[in-house]
């Protein structure tokens, strides 16, 4: 069952600090947009209102977010509500058990297929990666260059010749 | 007599060998793309579409329902055993699935579910051949401001089921519906909010969102983890275990008729099936549950009415497609380009015409769900294996997997990058114990729900709500969102 606003309870201080920073960014981003659709580009009534129906709520309970989050007593021991089940139910670390820096360097390790695809076109960049990916982690070779290859295959094979999919094979906007 | 004649024709009909055989083509590849995160039914269905030029229309139609009707019965797998839907419509499905495969119980929940998708998707079936005789007084009941009503309540009840506090639920549920007013307005054609980026211009996308808001937070989660999902013989999926979770289905009967109910009932109605059923399915079983409290913690129940739902949806969302020609669910949407490739154009006339077809699609539909769920059964101990692949190993294959998932949806690598924007929010939304389902819900309606508003504006004018069906509706819609209030305040109240 969801937990009450009222039955909220206690934050931990840097989730406390996520939490406002999360909903103040919420606020900011209705508001930036909603704005831009009513003084920059001048929408009618019609395009709006849906906009201004949903946009309004959205203010008003992640404002009360913010209020209730801060009200909320520091308790360095106790999750927040919902984060508990959430993180449960990913198998993911909890936030205490994860620091932010390992989420940062894990986040660009993610990110970083990007100019790998970028740079050297789905089919290879791909195994690449993977290929770097796993020896950075601490894997053998022969398991690296084994998946690396599958992969290499799954991307032909799979999405070039069974589901044609035209994948760019060369740095893109080159192919 | 003359219908169950029909129906007796319909069923002989499906045991024709070109019929069989493009079933079985697309059983499997249904199967697959349910299976992989990234890929989505809508891919299956648009990729199989072409192949039906030529082909009469019973076997056409068979290629493109079959592998449309076991897309929802692969994706359960996915949520149950890595907690990454398969598909939008089972993310429900990961509430409880997931934390009962980390609990060690993965072969029980993956056996519940592809029992409840194949029975689920044999009532759907039965709900269809039952009302088709029946249908237009039915359908013409929910206009433009039930329909609205309809989306709205989907939204409210998921937002009053998620993991975090209702409020946290309901800013999710209207940030979704805030992200998919970007791009051209339904009624007006204007592009809103597009910032000069034609990107934009068609909003954001449903494969991008979806991969960023539960694949990549897993992905994050496995990377840092680094070890495996599950621990050896954690995920230890035996055909024991999934024969257990078979038999739990038919040891909640009545959980199993109502899921499946509300399924074929929300499938029916145009636009709302697709992914509102599995949840509204799910609230029901935790509303109407004694322990409540344990939804969410990994409980059978928590699976089998999301997974009969999901299924059940098909049959209900084939009656608007076959009746009016108004498509029940967007798979249902491309189903109906694949009639019109075939020259038949589905509406009244087409149910006079060939209710013959009609029938015997319903039958491919039956027989697909069931080959479906016995072939994922016998299979099951092995797909669920991925499970003990090491974090390090897992993390970067499906992220290849979703980067290329998501560029073959659309051919567009800005697919990939927004794939990392929600991807954050994603991971923000569930370190802070926010819902995403009912993002992804509030996401996936708001088109409908706008056009239908402006209608019932149009049309009744602002007490458009005042029409019986609607006022029902809202009265389930006020009940469900103040049934938490509710019940703390009878707790209250009992303890003095």
């Amino acid at each position: 069952m969801a937990v009450l606003p009222a039955a909220a309870g206690t934050l931990e201080a840097p989730v406390k600090k996520l939490e406002v920073i999360f909903a103040t960014a919420i606020v900011s981003f209705v508001v930036f947009v909603v704005g831009a659709g009513a003084l920059y580009y001048n929408y009618s009534a019609t395009v709006m209102r849906f906009p201004y129906v949903v946009g309004g709520f959205i203010i008003v309970l992640a404002v009360w977010r913010i209020f209730a989050a801060l009200a909320a007593p520091p308790s360095p021991a106790t999750p927040p509500h919902g984060a508990r089940a959430d993180t449960e139910l990913s198998g993911a670390p909890t936030a205490q058990e994860e620091s932010a820096g390992e989420i940062l360097v894990t986040g660009l390790w993610l990110v970083s297929i990007l100019p790998a695809v970028w740079i050297f076109g789905y089919l290879a960049g791909i195994p690449l990666y993977l290929l770097v990916y796993f020896r950075a982690h601490g894997e053998r070779w022969v398991i690296s260059i084994v998946l690396a290859l599958a992969a290499l295959a799954m991307t032909y094979f799979a999405f070039i010749l069974l589901l044609k999919v035209r994948l760019p094979m060369l740095p893109i906007g080159f192919s | 007599m003359e219908y169950f004649t029909l129906l007796a024709d319909g069923f002989l009909r499906i045991w024709r060998l070109d019929v069989l055989l493009v079933m079985l083509a697309a059983i499997p590849f249904g199967l697959v793309f349910g299976i992989v995160p990234g890929l989505s039914g809508l891919s299956a269905l648009a990729i199989l579409l072409p192949f039906i030029y030529g082909m009469e229309p019973l076997p056409g139609l068979a290629l493109l329902l079959a592998a449309h009707a076991v897309i929802y019965t692969g994706g359960s797998v996915s949520a149950i055993v890595l907690g990454i839907p398969g598909s939008p419509p089972n993310a429900a499905t990961v509430l409880d699935g997931y934390p009962m495969a980390r609990n060690g119980l993965g072969g029980r929940a993956i056996g519940a579910a592809l029992a409840s998708s194949g029975m689920g998707g044999l009532f759907g079936v039965l709900v269809l051949v039952a009302i088709l005789p029946v249908l237009e007084p039915i359908v013409l009941a929910f206009g433009s401001p039930e329909t609205f009503f309809l989306a709205v309540t989907g939204i409210a009840f998921i937002a009053v089921v998620g993991e975090g506090t209702v409020q946290k639920g309901l800013i999710a549920g209207l940030l979704g519906i805030f992200l998919a007013l970007f791009g051209y307005q339904p009624v007006t054609s204007v592009p809103r909010f597009w910032f000069g980026s034609d990107y934009l211009l068609d909003g954001f996308r449903i494969i991008p969102l979806a991969l960023g808001l539960f694949a990549i937070p897993e992905i994050i989660g496995l990377s840092v983890k680094g070890r495996a999902v599950a621990q050896k013989g954690d995920a230890h999926v035996t055909m024991a275990q999934v024969l257990d979770g078979v038999f739990e289905v038919f040891r909640h009967p009545w959980l199993f008729l109502k899921s499946s109910a509300i399924g074929a009932v929300v499938g029916v109605v145009p636009g709302v099936g697709g992914e509102t059923a599995p949840f509204v399915a799910y609230a029901a079983a935790k509303q109407g549950s004694r322990e409540p409290e344990r939804f969410g913690t990994g409980i059978i129940e928590g699976v089998i009415a999301p997974e009969s739902a999901n299924n059940a949806k098909e049959g209900g969302a084939l009656v608007p497609t076959l009746a009016f020609g108004i498509p029940g669910s967007a798979g249902m949407a491309l189903l109906l380009g694949g009639f019109l490739i075939l020259g038949l154009e589905p509406g009244p006339e087409f149910m006079r015409e060939h209710m013959d077809l009609g029938v015997g699609l319903a039958m491919v539909l039956a027989f697909a769900n069931i080959a479906a769920a016995a072939v994922m059964i016998l299979f099951a101990p092995w797909v669920a294996r991925i499970t003990y692949l090491r974090g390090h190993i897992l993390a970067p294959l499906l992220l290849a997997i979703v980067v290329l998932g998501t560029y073959a949806s659309k051919n567009n690598p800005m697919d990939v990058v927004y794939v990392f924007v929600f991807g954050v929010l994603g991971y923000l939304m569930k370190t802070l114990g926010y819902s995403r389902a009912p993002l992804i819900l509030g996401f996936v309606l708001t088109g409908a729900m706008e056009t239908y508003l402006h209608i019932s504006l149009r049309t009744y004018g602002l007490l458009f709500f005042m029409r019986p069906i609607s006022l029902i509706i809202i009265a389930l819609l006020v009940f469900g969102l103040g049934w938490p209030f509710f019940r703390l305040l009878l707790a209250r109240l009992r303890r003095r």
